[in-house]
């Protein structure tokens, strides 16, 4: 299960068991020291005590003695230790009930102690007074008395009841702080001992536990390093290729922002000339419309030339019949003329004159029926040319007729041609404006480019840095292998020298 | 007005001049030195008839069809107050019969028989001196050579002369 855990949650197990273990044995440090303290307190407090009392009974020692001085010298100096024995046992005594306040035997012990030290200062007083008026009998009486001596046994007893009480409870007190000091001693030693030996196996779990994990993560770093070395050159090798790239599409970019501005004044030009076209288109328009009714007046004329030829068709047609009439009187002519001839050979010498006429006449007969021959041939070929007219005219009027249908025609596709070149002018200035429009988002992907481009070299600066990374990516993931597995390293670098 | 035109006027004064002259020339006779012949076409072959041996020149005439068993009578004919018989010459000459014979001839003589054939072409005088025997050049057979009696060479053609009596011979021969 602890193989599962993160690097911080095992280094933090590894400090919270330090941790835990170190605030038990402070813990208990603490409580022991606490208590030794405690014990000191109490055993300097007793000793205070102690001295207190010893103070006590030294002031009444001190006291009684510059009475007893004064009494048998009578000298003042010997009341000096009177004076400050008197004067200052009493405050010593209030502190040593403020100090004994906890005990209630103590406490008891100095109400008497508190009753018997007036009756002492009393009595010793009585006895100065008396020995500074002079009455040495009377001193003499009053200490013989005996009273002065069993108040002071008194408190002598009493006092030291309270130092008894107080050594006992000095000695319990150092029991107790030895037997702290010893639990402390034991804690300390026992707990550092528990401690740095949990310490040392939870240190050594973790540091196998680390030592494998972070020796797989260093070996996936150091593959992943070398992966990253590989892809970071061939990052660098496609940047570069990337960087050529967006140099030459750069350059293509340029060429064809350059094309993109010839087509735009190219469309511009086309617009022109559609709009002049559009113009011409109207124009021819109007004159196809004219020539249209030109056609339609050459159309009336040649009807008019049909019928006119129609009419020379009949009229050479009458006059073939006059020239058959003519003809045939010619023939008849001719008959009668040689008839004549005949007659006249059988009519002696009168018949010769007449047979002279007669050979006139058929002459000219024969030269009317030649003649006539020749107007024939004529009309027919007046005939023939009327007719190869009127075919001619007729065809004429047809090709004007389909002239005529074809202006129509050519019309409605001047109409249509204006139409289409208006659309051609509107489509051309809107290939204008969008390619002016392509002209600028190209120049805006020429920016682009040459943005990329500069990131492309910024890229391939990075690919380098990534690749000088990779690389000391790896050395730090020998370093820190050699630093948490030293026999691994070693077998690592010796595997990557060999692969080097 | 165009060449034509000024042709057909130059032939009108041609011909009007013509006809003035006939009036105004002298009156010469040649007619010893002449002879007259009537140039025609039986059949597809030039002919030429002596104006001498027949009395007439009809044309567009009605022949009146009579049963007959000579097939080369065409019918009879009324001229001039009197009934001929008219003859198909092609038949005659041994052509082919004609279709509808046009033209028509009155052989001269006491019995007035008549000739139609297809075609009359001219009436052209020759110089006597220019006529020639020579028999054999156009008619090549022999019934046709035999009413032959010359030839003449007129119209670009060497013509055969028929001669009409030896046809009106050979047809009262062959009724008696």
């Amino acid at each position: 299960m602890i193989d599962n855990w993160t690097f911080g949650k095992k280094i933090a197990a590894g400090f919270a068991l330090s941790f835990v273990l170190l605030l038990a044995i402070g813990a208990v440090s603490y409580r022991s020291i606490s208590k030794l303290t405690d014990t000191s307190q109490w055993v300097t407090h007793t000793h205070e005590v102690l001295e207190h009392i010893a103070a006590v009974l030294s002031l009444l020692k001190d006291a009684e003695t510059g009475q007893r001085g004064y009494i048998i010298t009578g000298d003042v100096a010997f009341l000096e230790p009177y004076n400050a024995g008197s004067g200052e046992v009493l405050g010593v005594v209030k502190e040593l009930r403020t100090l004994t306040a906890d005990n209630p035997n103590q406490q008891k012990r100095l109400d008497a102690v508190e009753r018997l030290i007036p009756a002492k200062l009393g009595e010793l007083k009585q006895a100065v007074d008396l020995r500074r008026a002079g009455d040495v009998d009377g001193v003499t009486k009053l200490v013989r008395s005996g009273e002065g001596k069993r108040t002071m046994d008194d408190l002598r007893h009493i006092l030291d009841q309270m130092d008894a009480e107080e050594r006992g409870l000095l000695q319990q007190r150092d029991q107790e702080g030895a037997s702290a000091a010893g639990g402390a001693k034991s804690i300390i030693i026992f707990g550092t001992l528990l401690c740095l030996l949990l310490v040392t196996a939870a240190g050594a779990l973790i540091t196998s536990s680390l030592g494998r994990q972070i020796g797989s993560s260093v070996g996936q770093i150091q593959s992943s390093s070398s992966e990253l070395q590989a892809a970071a050159n061939q990052q660098a090798t496609a940047t570069k290729e990337q960087a050529t790239a967006m140099s030459e599409i750069s350059t293509t970019i340029s060429e064809l922002l350059a094309t993109s501005r010839q087509i735009a004044e190219s469309a511009q030009r086309v617009a022109q000339i559609a709009g002049q076209t559009a113009s011409a288109a109207r124009s021819g328009d109007a004159t196809v419309s004219t020539a249209h009714d030109s056609i339609t007046t050459i159309r009336r004329q040649v009807d008019l030339i049909v019928n006119h030829m129609l009419e020379l068709g009949k009229k050479s047609q009458q006059i073939g019949a006059v020239l058959d009439i003519v003809a045939e009187l010619a023939e008849q002519t001719n008959i009668l003329a040689i008839n004549a001839t005949i007659e006249a050979a059988g009519a002696s010498e009168a018949g010769k004159r007449f047979a002279v006429v007669a050979e006139e006449i058929r002459k000219l007969a024969d030269r009317v029926a030649g003649s006539t021959k020749e107007i024939r041939g004529l009309i027919e070929d007046v005939r023939s040319s009327v007719n190869t007219t009127i075919m001619t005219t007729e065809g004429g009027s047809k090709s004007v007729d389909a002239g005529a249908s074809q202006f129509s025609q050519v019309a409605a596709a001047f109409g249509e041609i204006a139409g289409l070149v208006s659309t051609t002018t509107e489509a051309a200035r809107e290939i204008e404006l969008s390619t002016k429009q392509q002209a600028t988002a190209v120049e805006q992907v020429n920016v682009a480019i040459t943005s990329a481009a500069q990131a492309t070299k910024e890229t391939e600066a990075s690919s380098g840095q990534t690749l000088q990374t990779a690389v000391e990516l790896g050395g730090l993931s020998r370093a820190l292998l050699r630093i948490v597995r030293p026999q691994a390293a070693h077998a690592v670098f010796a595997t990557h020298a060999s692969a080097e | 007005m165009s060449a034509n035109g000024a042709r057909v006027s130059a032939t009108a004064a041609a011909l009007r001049s013509l006809f003035d002259e006939s009036f105004t020339a002298a009156v010469v006779s040649q007619s010893e030195l002449i002879e007259d012949l009537l140039a025609i076409r039986v059949g597809a072959d030039p002919y030429m008839l002596c104006l001498s041996e027949i009395a007439g020149l009809y044309a567009d005439r009605r022949i009146v069809a009579v049963p007959s068993p000579v097939a080369q009578l065409l019918g009879i004919v009324g001229l001039r107050g009197m009934f001929a018989p008219v003859y198909d010459l092609a038949a005659l000459l041994r052509y082919a019969p004609a279709a509808s014979p046009r033209w028509m001839v009155l052989a001269a003589g006491p019995h007035p028989v008549g000739f139609a054939f297809e075609s009359f072409e001219a009436h052209v005088q020759v110089a006597r001196a220019s006529l020639v025997n020579d028999e054999g050049q156009a008619a090549s057979a022999v019934t046709t050579r035999q009413h032959v009696r010359g030839n003449v060479r007129a119209a670009g053609a060497l013509r055969p002369i028929i001669h009409i009596a030896s046809v009106v011979e050979t047809i009262r021969n062959n009724h008696s």
